[in-house]
């Protein structure tokens, strides 16, 4: 009975080991320099949002123009309010009414739905992240066909054009979200040692170019770091799973990069189950059980993440402008932070704008 | 007029709901006939997938497969347009590949004599699993201009289709319920199992045949959003599952088996699209959308409930 248990649990084991290793990409190449530099969905130059203004003539123009707009998003986070709130805050402080507001809850028809229902209300502008390329080139139909200024977060829907359907797109600078990301693990580890990556197994310009920023740069600036394991994801809720396999095949692994937050606390849950507290996790985006555990000195050593409300505030300047006849150029970005145990209170500030959360403020106290 | 308010309370909440939001959003373009549209086309799908869901309920059964069948069968479509099969043959597959998926289910609940609650929701993951793997979690873009007009995209007579395909299975719906010996079957059936088989009502082939049923009506709704949304996907209808149950039984159909109204359904669906139309429209965010949907949802519930309770 004893050998079949072993038999079994060995048996399960190599199951185990032999599906998440069959999704390890092999040959996956060096993404090289060229991966370190944000480029849009289309291989658009990347513009600062600093850069961008209103002029006061435009200004006076936007005020005057008693414009309405619809701020409708893809799904309800902590990012998404974020970026909801600097929006809604600039579009009133430039005389822009938001008369409507959506959660398409990753749902395509609801999307649509949404789009449709807002049309009802003449927006003059919508704000909003098309998450599935494909089919939000129909949910924004009625919106194009009514000529709409439409300005995007992160995404563009197929065959949209610049400057025809849509004014830009904004997003973090991903290239430099993915270099923050290595330079912290990089400090975290003493620039030697294995690391582990896990990144987006999609075709996502957005994650992608985070991940293989980080891997690039891991790769030519830390000659004494390994990435001895890859492993995609698509399933967030698999961070636990794909964290334990590494452990078990990789037990020195001295750090792991995990492409979004979510995932990344179950790879923490991982690290935590195998009483491991010296395999550091970086991660991007801002999370609070993360951020509870690097406050305590834990495994997660930074968390990179983008400032939420300027990009938010970014959305809003650029639509403004298109609103008024003005060109902003095709692709903008807002900069990325890195957050540590050290500027937390800042961080949480400028990405989200809002006030450390309590539990996290009486770890620091 | 309690008795009344009782019986009809889903029709007496939809004119209610539907005067309200008139009258206070008469300016933000609520009472148009463009909106009015978009919520009735917005609804059609609900309301299509409702009145197949009453007969499962009726008949005692659950089907918690129908939104992975609806992204699955979209998938399938788009993957035969893609591959320049005939619109016409490329739907027949398909919904006769969603009604395997619906006979698989009640095979499962007459022969095996498993629950429908827990086979169909064993079956989402192998659904959605399928779904997944067929296109490798990609998006399939829909441009075959037939299939989009007729399937969700165009209109008739200016009628969008999406409206004129909710039509015919309400009619259809209706008087297969209530007008057919299969309607009175799936009632009794639903009502009393047991005093059906002794009446010679063949109980099994019923149950079998409203999951059939079912898995028709899933693959239809996944055909007219890859017409509608030009483009299919593995998540394509993924939230309508609860969102049907909750209109079917808001509108009188009983979750316990023998009673079903597809009118009763028609007006739940709708008052969830004019909820859904209005709170947006009244500039609630998101947060008050979610909350105040949940409020109604129940009281409807409540009344619906009371009111199976009083016959």
């Amino acid at each position: 009975m004893n050998t079949k248990r072993k038999l079994t649990g060995l048996a399960v084991l190599i199951l185990t080991l032999t599906s998440i290793t069959g999704t390890v990409q092999s040959g996956n190449a060096v993404p090289g320099s060229s991966a370190m530099v944000t480029k849009g969905p289309n291989g658009e130059a990347a513009t600062a949002c600093s850069t961008l203004k209103l002029t006061s003539a435009q200004a006076k123009s936007v005020r005057a123009g008693k414009f309405k707009a619809a701020l409708l998003w893809h799904t309800s986070s902590d990012f998404v309010t974020a970026v909801n709130s600097g929006a809604a805050s600039k579009l009133k402080r430039m005389g822009i009414k938001v008369v409507a507001t959506g959660d398409a809850q990753f749902d395509t028809a609801k999307q649509k739905a949404n789009v449709e229902n807002a049309m009802a209300k003449k927006p003059s502008l919508i704000l909003g992240l098309p998450f599935d390329g494909v089919a939000a080139a129909s949910a924004y139909k009625s919106a194009v066909a009514a000529k709409t200024k439409l300005v995007f977060l992160s995404n563009v829907p197929s065959n949209y054009t610049y400057g025809k359907e849509y004014v830009t797109i904004v997003t973090d600078d991903l290239a430099q979200m993915g270099i923050k990301a290595a330079d912290s693990l990089a400090t975290a580890m003493g620039a030697k040692g294995e690391v582990g990556y896990i990144f987006h197994d999609a075709a996502y310009y957005v994650t992608n170019q985070r991940d293989q920023a980080f891997k690039a740069r891991i790769e030519s600036k830390y000659p004494n770091m390994k990435i001895v394991t890859e492993q995609g994801l698509t399933d967030p809720a698999k961070g636990q799973e794909i964290a334990q396999a590494m452990l078990v095949k990789y037990p020195a692994i001295g750090g792991i990069y995990v492409t979004w937050a979510q995932p990344a606390e179950g790879v923490l849950a991982a690290l935590k189950a195998a009483g491991n507290r010296t395999t550091k996790i970086v991660t991007l985006d801002l999370s609070e059980p993360l951020a509870v555990d690097m406050v305590r000195n834990g495994n997660v050593a930074s968390l990179t993440a983008d400032a939420a409300y300027s990009l938010g505030e970014c959305m809003a300047i650029a639509g403004a402008i298109g609103l008024v006849g003005g060109k902003v150029n095709p692709f903008l970005i807002a900069p990325a932070l890195t957050v540590t145990a050290s500027n937390i209170e800042e961080g949480w500030r400028l990405s989200l704008n809002r006030a450390l959360p309590a539990i996290i403020k009486k770890e620091l106290d | 007029m309690k008795i009344f308010f009782r019986e009809n309370f889903i029709y007496v909440a939809l004119c209610l709901v539907f005067v309200f939001f008139s009258i206070t959003l008469r300016s933000d373009g609520f009472f148009t006939l463009n909106n009015i549209l978009n919520v009735l086309v917005q609804s059609a799908p609900i309301t299509i997938m409702a009145v197949f869901t009453s007969l499962v309920l009726a008949a005692r059964e659950i089907d918690l497969s129908l939104g992975a069948t609806i992204g699955l069968s979209s998938l399938i479509v788009a993957s035969l347009l893609q591959q320049d099969v005939n619109f016409v043959l490329a739907a027949a597959i398909t919904l006769g590949i969603s009604s395997i998926v619906g006979a698989i289910n009640g095979i499962f609940v007459t022969l095996v004599k498993l629950p429908s609650f827990l086979t169909t929701l064993a079956f989402t993951g192998v659904i959605t699993g399928v779904a997944r793997w067929l296109t490798d979690l990609r998006t399939l873009s829909v441009s075959d201009p037939h299939f989009t007009a007729i399937f969700g995209g165009g209109k008739f007579l200016r009628i969008p289709s999406l409206i004129l395909w909710a039509l015919l299975i309400v009619i259809l719906g209706y008087i297969a319920l209530n007008h057919s010996k299969f309607g009175a079957w799936v009632l009794a059936v639903g009502d009393n199992p047991l005093s059906s088989k002794s009446q010679g009502i063949r109980v099994g082939n019923i149950k079998l045949s409203v999951m059939v049923l079912s898995g028709f009506g899933a693959g239809l709704v996944g055909l007219l959003y890859a017409g509608r949304l030009e483009s299919a996907s593995y998540t394509m209808g993924a939230s309508d599952t609860l969102t049907v149950i909750a209109a079917t039984v808001i509108g009188g159909t009983s979750l316990f088996g023998g009673k079903a109204s597809v009118p009763g359904v028609v007006a739940g669906s709708v008052l969830l699209g004019l909820l859904t139309n209005g709170l947006l429209l009244a500039g609630f965010s998101v947060t008050q959308q979610i909350i105040v949907q949940g409020i109604v949802l129940i009281l409807a519930l409540s009344v619906s409930s009371k009111s199976r309770e009083n016959i």
